[in-house]
């Protein structure tokens, strides 16, 4: 359990997922999405609204785009044990911290399950205390993330779940370069590119 | 053929180099806009390449700035983020190459665009 999971304050809703398909279309929702939308705000859950649409058309931002992005192209590169990450979630009803679990299944299907949960925000302030003033360096090709203080290239998820770098305000900006490997990958196979 | 290829990071720099060079195209590089600006004063390129994401302006403006003195210079932009997420003068570029993509496609992108 990390540091931020110990301190959570309580659940705020049951634990509920999502699947998409490998074109990240929403393709079914878990019962609990239904139970939430009528306690939280008394109306049904309206899965006609999101199946067969994208998953990428309900975020906004560029970095949290970027962020999934990343994370759903390494799931399905390397299908296992699947990644868990916490993030920061602005909802308009409630501060919270999102605990996220995602599985690579067949066909290149996400499973997404997803808990939101409170924090005391001084709480939350006070577990973040690094400055992101500059942009993170991220591998165009396998989505590392360069982390300065080690010097070192770290998974996405465990960069982004060591650094708490998604519960700052505002997220931060990635730049975007080829890590050391994937240089010597890429170049490596210049003999493939075009005139050959 | 000569490029200019523009990125604040210099391994992205280099890399794009490589690939470019071993095609026959000369390259030369610049790290930030207003280096591009003052490269382009003093080279004539067939075209440029140029990240969107960059300190002192972007390449949004430095499009701009490409088009108010050389209106009929090829720009290609790139980037990690995709070219949805950005409001850029698309009249004024001849393609968009997202990083971490097929370099193949890139160079097919130039070859296309000169």
């Amino acid at each position: 359990m990390s540091e931020l999971e110990s301190r959570i304050v309580k659940s705020i809703y049951p634990r509920k997922s999502y699947g998409l398909d490998r074109q990240n279309r929403f393709l079914w929702f878990s019962p609990e999405w239904g139970r939430e939308s009528l306690a939280a705000h008394g109306v049904e859950f309206s899965r006609e609204k999101y199946v067969g649409h994208n998953f990428f058309d309900f975020l906004s931002g560029p970095e949290a785009k970027l962020v999934y992005q990343a994370l759903f192209q390494v799931l399905r590169r390397r299908p296992g044990p699947g990644l868990k990450l916490t993030l920061r979630c602005d909802r308009m009803d409630a501060k919270s911290i999102l605990i996220l679990d995602l599985q690579s299944h067949e066909h290149e299907e996400l499973v997404v399950s997803l808990d939101y949960v409170l924090i005391d925000p001084y709480e939350l302030n006070s577990a973040v205390p690094q400055d992101w003033a500059a942009p993170l360096r991220m591998c165009s090709w396998c989505q590392d993330i360069f982390a300065e203080d080690s010097k070192e290239w770290l998974p996405i998820e465990r960069a982004l779940g060591d650094m708490f770098v998604l519960q700052q305000l505002p997220i931060p900006s990635f730049t975007h370069t080829c890590c050391t490997r994937c240089v010597k990958i890429i170049r490596g196979k210049a003999h493939a590119y075009p005139g050959s | 053929m000569h490029i200019l290829v523009v990125d604040d990071d210099q391994v992205m720099v280099e890399l794009l180099q490589y690939f470019l060079e071993e095609e026959g195209i000369s390259v030369t590089t610049a790290n930030s806009p207003p280096e591009a600006m003052n490269r382009l004063q003093h080279e004539a390129v067939d075209l440029v390449l140029s990240d969107l994401v960059m300190p002192d302006g972007g390449g949004c403006r430095l499009i701009e700035s490409i088009h108010k003195v050389q209106p009929l210079l090829p720009v290609i932009v790139m980037s990690g983020y995709g070219s949805q997420d950005f409001n850029y003068p698309r009249e004024q570029t001849q393609g968009f190459w997202q990083k971490g993509g097929d370099i193949n496609s890139l160079i097919s992108l130039v070859k296309r665009a000169i």
